[in-house]
């Protein structure tokens, strides 16, 4: 009976996720492999060809997946820091900052980036601050729009983690004889690797998909983001959706996958191995 | 025993407007084990914290071995703390936990793995070095927590309520083992609990605070047998407290007659509050007893009956007893001089000046005063006298006049300048000019408030010096 009971208490849960993600898995899958047209439904192999043969799709991911490394390196270097001295601060300093922090986010991300370009284009001021160099168009516009727009998604989790830790193991470090050093090393470092990792992800998946970011700041640049929204809305046809574009979103979540495994593969070592190597 | 390896020299510490320790001047001596005693908020684990430099003194001086180290960070102190939640690092094994001061010592890593070993043996848990803290059971990890700390050779080890989170059984057991420990290492232990019973299992010495202040330090056979104050006598194990009035010396009133006792050295006819230890009263047949009373209630406690016994002015005895009395049964009750307790009521004393018969000078007024035994109208012009005024007696003015306090009115206006709460009073200082007066009182006022205090004429009682036997400085 409690078997049953709680099978019935999961049910919105399943619909939920049958609805909201395997649907669209499959659909995804159908696009890829099926092709609609007026004629009937034709099933064929031709398009995952495409998409793991074709030179500019090949390019695209690895430059998608360059750019996306790159951001988040420096989102790292840039959030781990500012989430440290954010947790150190007072509480209500702290309440304050993370505030002005997630500020910006109110404002929807296209705005933001449309707002950006204006920064950087022919007349923006950063243009003339560089004296003339424009940054649109550059490979750089891309990482800076990047690391603008998902660097709080990094900060907030590692935050979160910092201001979960003891405040007694700090202590007890320090009683220990740790100073600032040891302590972040021994103890704070550790117990915020969960908050680093989810950190990455959170940076990792938008920097790798996102097509707005490339197409406002650099439009030279195909990125994988970039080639899907070409393939499903710029270069629909009549003909209906083009097969390709499921192609390459399905491509594209299994290399999130592989990359989000590997994330989880670091993060598992660093708990079994733990402590500290001074 | 006798070198002190801690001197706390005039300690306050203020959080905000609450004064958590109030000039504490405390030593610690070399491989004793010294505990900390009191309600929370009294201000031990402030007194702690200072020592081991988690906490920085808002003034006075704390020494190591002579040297002054109040400006020395935690990690610089040659103390260790074993903390009330254990705080093990939970990203470490038990092994790198108890490593972790010793790797920062930089020792070679073969003397670290003796000092573990040897550790983990003296809290008997060998073979635990792999497992991570939250594998154990909370009596398991407060033992490593204990190792931790006492691996990197502490010459004082503190110990922040460390068997708080321990059922009844388990908490017994590390109270003998912690005292077994700490005879065998020779550390010098500063314990911190509130728990009453294993303050007095454990301790060289114990250190009675409350609301900040030390109320009474001793070895715990004297802390037992003779509290300074109704707070020790209350705090430290059941008391019967009465009010009584010192005769002369060895002689006592309560209850409505006269007891021989072991105490002198009060004024003559002072107010004092007695107490009795419940265990200290035998029942005796009603015609032989000092007293009498009729039992109200018996409880039974294991190893004793504890009873309560109506006596005919309402006051109602604790008694423990082995013999059991059935309720309803008239009881005589007799005490040992030697059991009956005396201690000082915290009187107001002020130093006065007698002016005419019947009215002193106490700085800020002249005040009338009626008093049968004050003996003074033959007095001198002028002569210095002592006033005594008790807290309760003082009353707090609720409407304040517009004018100044007229003359002889026995109205002293002042500025409250400290306030605290002391269970079911208020128990306030109220500064009048440079004269400080102790007032208890039900009525809420606000520190810095400006208040009339009226003190009734037959309230106040005046004695000449001479009379006094010992000249008190309790004024607050």
């Amino acid at each position: 009976m409690t078997r049953i009971t709680k099978t019935l208490k999961n049910i919105p849960l399943y619909v939920w996720i049958i609805l909201f993600t395997i649907v669209p898995l499959v659909m995804i899958f159908v696009y890829a492999v099926f092709e609609f047209r007026p004629d009937g439904v034709h099933f064929t192999l031709e398009h995952l060809k495409y998409v793991f043969t074709d030179k500019q799709v090949l390019q695209a991911e690895l430059r998608s997946l360059n750019y996306a490394f790159i951001s988040t390196v420096i989102c790292l270097l840039l959030g781990y820091p500012l989430a440290y001295f954010l947790s150190r601060l007072s509480e209500r300093m702290r309440s304050f900052l993370s505030i002005l922090l997630l500020l910006p986010m109110w404002m929807n991300f296209i705005i933001r980036t449309y707002a950006m370009l204006s920064l950087i284009d022919e007349e923006g001021i950063v243009t003339r601050i560089l004296g003339g160099t424009m940054l649109k168009g550059t490979d750089a516009a891309i990482i800076i729009g990047m690391v603008y727009n998902f660097l709080p998604f990094l900060v907030l989790p590692i935050y979160t983690s910092m201001t979960k830790i003891d405040k007694n193991l700090i202590e007890a470090a320090q009683d220990l004889g740790g100073n600032t050093f040891h302590v972040f090393k021994g103890v704070i470092f550790p117990l915020t690797v969960p908050g680093v990792v989810s950190g990455i992800t959170m940076v990792f998946v938008p920097c790798v998909t996102t097509f707005v970011i490339p197409q406002l700041l650099n439009n030279n640049a195909w990125t994988i983001g970039k080639l899907i929204e070409f393939k499903f809305i710029s270069g629909a046809s009549a003909e209906g959706v083009d097969p390709d574009g499921g192609a390459l979103s399905f491509i594209l979540m299994v290399l999130v996958f592989i990359c989000m495994s590997i994330f989880n593969l670091i993060d598992k070592d660093d708990e079994s191995a733990g402590g500290m190597t001074l | 025993m006798s070198e002190h390896i801690i001197d706390l020299y005039n300690i306050t510490k203020s959080y905000g407007d609450t004064e958590v320790i109030k000039d504490l001047s405390l030593y610690i001596r070399k491989n004793e084990f010294l505990t900390l005693l009191g309600p929370s908020g009294c201000g031990k684990t402030t007194t702690l914290r200072i020592i081991s430099g988690f906490e920085k003194p808002d003034s006075g001086r704390v020494f190591f071995n002579g040297e002054d180290i109040t400006d020395l960070p935690p990690h610089k102190r040659k103390v260790n703390t074993v903390f009330q939640k254990y705080s093990l690092f939970p990203n470490m094994n038990i092994y790198e936990n108890i490593a972790f001061g010793l790797k920062i010592k930089k020792l070679p890593e073969n003397e670290i793995k003796k000092k573990v070993k040897a550790a983990l043996e003296l809290v008997e848990l060998s073979g635990f070095e792999r497992r991570k803290p939250d594998s154990l059971s909370g009596g398991q990890q407060q033992r490593i927590a204990i190792a931790r700390a006492i691996v990197n050779e502490p010459e004082v080890l503190l110990l922040d309520e460390p068997l708080g989170a321990l059922d009844l059984k388990l908490r017994k057991e590390m109270q003998v083992e912690l005292k077994a420990l700490q005879k065998k290492t020779g550390i010098t232990f500063v314990y911190v609990t509130h728990d009453q019973e294993e303050a007095l299992t454990m301790s060289d010495t114990i250190v009675v605070m409350n609301q900040g202040v030390i109320q009474q330090i001793g070895v715990p056979t004297d802390i037992y047998n003779e509290p300074v104050n109704a707070f020790v006598a209350r705090f430290i194990g059941d008391s019967n407290i009465l009010s009584g009035v010192m005769v002369k010396d060895y002689l006592c009133e309560f209850a409505g007659r006269r007891f021989e006792c072991a105490d002198k050295g009060f004024g003559k006819d002072e107010d004092v509050d007695v107490v009795i230890r419940p265990e200290d009263i035998t029942i005796v047949k009603p015609e032989d007893g000092m007293l009498t009373g009729t039992v109200a209630s018996v409880l039974f406690k294991g190893v004793h009956y504890e009873m309560i016994v109506d006596a005919p002015d309402g006051f109602k005895w604790k008694i423990h007893s082995t013999q059991m009395t059935e309720p309803g049964t008239v009881i005589g009750m007799n005490v040992k001089p030697f059991d009956i307790q005396i201690m000082k009521i915290p009187y107001n004393i002020l130093t006065g000046w007698v002016l005419k018969d019947n009215l002193v000078d106490i700085g800020p007024v002249n005040v009338k005063y009626l008093d049968a035994n004050a003996n003074t109208s033959d007095s001198e012009y002028e002569e210095a006298v002592n006033v005594y005024i008790l807290p309760q007696d003082i009353e707090i003015l609720k409407a304040l006049s517009e004018d100044e306090p007229e003359e002889g009115s026995n109205i002293v206006r002042g500025e409250v300048d400290t306030f605290r709460y002391k269970g079911d009073d208020y128990e306030i200082t109220v500064k009048c000019e440079d004269l400080s007066l102790l007032v208890h009182t039900y009525d809420k006022v606000k520190i810095g408030q400006t208040v009339d205090l009226y003190i009734p004429e037959d309230k106040i009682r005046v004695r000449r010096r001479e009379e006094v036997v010992e000249i008190d400085d309790q004024n607050h």
